[in-house]
Order: C-alpha cells, then sequence, then structure tokens
C-alpha cells in the first residue's frame, strides 16, 4: 500500500511554516480529531519529545513520540493515536523552500512492521493497515463515537 | 458501501482485528479461524457480520461452507477518511502559518493554492 502524501504550498518562509506547525498545534489541529473537549495539544520539541493531548483537568494523552527533530526541515513522529506501542505508524513533515513560498509535504506510512515486500494485494493490504487503523479506531473509541466494547 | 465510522468501529474490537489478521493470510471457513481464536465458533460468526457489513471481509459460499476473505472495500473507505484528516490538518494550518506571517503582503495571499498527490 502506497503511502498517505499530502502536501500544501503556504506564503511564508520555511522557518516561519515550522514555527507554526510545531509551537502553535493546538491552534491548528482539527477539534474533530482530539480525545477530549476543551484539550490543548503540545509539541515538545527534540528528538525524544512528545505530541501531547492534554485535557481541561489535567489528564494526558500522547499522540506520538518524535522522531527526527531537524528545524526548520524535518519532522517525524511515531504516531501512536492509541495504539499498541509495537505498532505506531510513522507520519514526516518536510518543510522545503520554493521561493517565496513554503512546500509542507506529509508523508504516512504504516510502522516498521509492515511487511518488507508490500504489494498492492489485497491481502497484504489489509495486514499493513491493520495497524494503522486499529490505531485510529482507538483514538475514535475514546472520542466518543460510538464503538462498542468487546464482550 | 462502508462509512469510514463503520470500518473504525469494526476495528475497534481486538477480537475482530485479529479476524482481519487472520485474512491477511488467506480466506478461511468460520471453524478454520474459530480453531486460532479464543472465543466459541457463533461468536466469530457474529464478529464476521459485523465485518463484512463494514465492508472488511467478504465471503462466497462453496457448497455447504462459507468461505471468508478479505474485502478492501472498507480500507479504502478509511484511508480516505485518513487523507481527509491530513487534508483538514494542512489546510488549517496553511491558514494560521499565512495569516500569521509578518511579512505578507495582502494582495499576493489569494494565490496561494493547496494541493495534493
Amino acid at each position: 500500500m502506497d503511502a498517505i502524501r499530502k502536501q500544501v504550498r503556504v506564503r511564508c518562509s520555511v522557518e516561519h511554516a515550522f514555527e507554526v506547525f510545531t509551537r502553535r498545534v493546538d491552534d491548528w489541529w482539527p477539534r474533530g480529531h482530539r480525545r477530549f473537549d476543551d484539550s490543548v495539544l503540545r509539541l515538545e520539541g527534540g528528538v525524544e519529545g512528545r505530541l501531547v493531548e492534554v485535557s481541561r483537568s489535567g489528564e494526558e494523552h500522547e499522540l506520538g513520540g518524535v522522531l527526527a527533530w531537524e528545524p526548520p526541515h524535518l519532522l517525524r513522529f511515531a504516531w501512536r493515536l492509541g495504539a499498541p506501542p509495537q505498532a505506531p505508524t510513522l507520519a514526516t513533515i518536510r518543510f522545503t523552500e520554493e521561493g517565496e513560498l513554503t512546500l509542507v509535504a506529509v508523508e504516512h506510512v504504516e510502522g516498521p512492521h509492515a511487511l518488507p515486500d508490500w504489494t498492492a494485494t489485497s491481502a497484504l493490504f489489509a495486514r499493513g493497515w491493520t495497524h494503522v487503523l486499529a490505531a485510529l479506531a482507538d483514538q475514535l473509541a475514546a472520542a466518543g463515537s460510538g464503538s462498542e466494547a468487546e464482550p | 458501501m462502508a462509512s469510514p465510522a463503520k470500518v473504525f468501529d469494526a476495528l475497534g474490537s481486538p477480537t475482530r482485528r485479529q479476524i482481519v489478521e487472520l485474512l491477511g493470510d488467506g480466506p478461511c471457513a468460520v471453524g478454520d479461524l474459530a480453531r486460532h481464536l479464543p472465543v466459541s465458533r457463533p461468536a466469530v460468526s457474529q464478529q464476521l457480520k459485523v465485518l463484512e457489513e463494514a465492508g472488511l471481509v467478504a465471503h462466497e459460499r462453496h457448497g455447504t461452507r462459507h468461505i471468508f476473505r478479505i474485502d478492501p472495500t472498507g480500507f479504502l473507505s478509511a484511508r480516505g477518511w485518513l487523507e481527509s484528516f491530513w487534508g483538514d490538518a494542512l489546510g488549517a494550518f496553511a491558514g494560521l502559518a499565512e495569516s500569521t506571517w509578518p511579512e505578507a503582503r495582502s494582495e499576493d495571499r489569494a494565490d496561494a493554492g493547496e494541493e495534493s498527490s
């Protein structure tokens, strides 16, 4: 299965883009994709830093861990989203100068447990993505999207 | 057509995730799945039904046996959801980055476009 790739061109410097992406993560992270109401997202910089959601009552939910921190050009997260720690997905964000613009490109792949000979067959497709989707499912369930409990 | 919410709900159960992983090795009958799982055969059938409604598995009849296999439909739907998450997130990020850029000249704001590959 191919990586998920998304990009956006922003009219600002690379440094400013990196700064906003990291320091102001709480201001742009979509409200619909959080575990708690009225929470604050915080990105602790540096390798081994964490992306953490903090509820009003102070409860913490770790969304990911920083694997690479190369300001202002690259960030990589082990994207946990409530996943079992042994199967995180990987999100890499690259910031590239393009004249007056900055290209911000996201690449999101299944974690290191994906099969090395990954092909487009549906069986393999399902296997790698089971981990990704399980992570999302856990997060959504925690956010109260109506997942039923396991009997 | 499976909705992403249905897919995520279906995968919210460890047993159902295990079934999907087992089917990742190849098509399988209910009885064979039950042998690998700590739940009864009727329970496996029930879980398969939920997975089938979410578009994650499909079955074919071979005589009296129902053989289940992975159905990519549900996975594609969930992948679309993940893509739209990044679309929303990057859109909001770009808006904030541009509105807080002190050197912005308001007349060229309009042509900063978004694209995806």
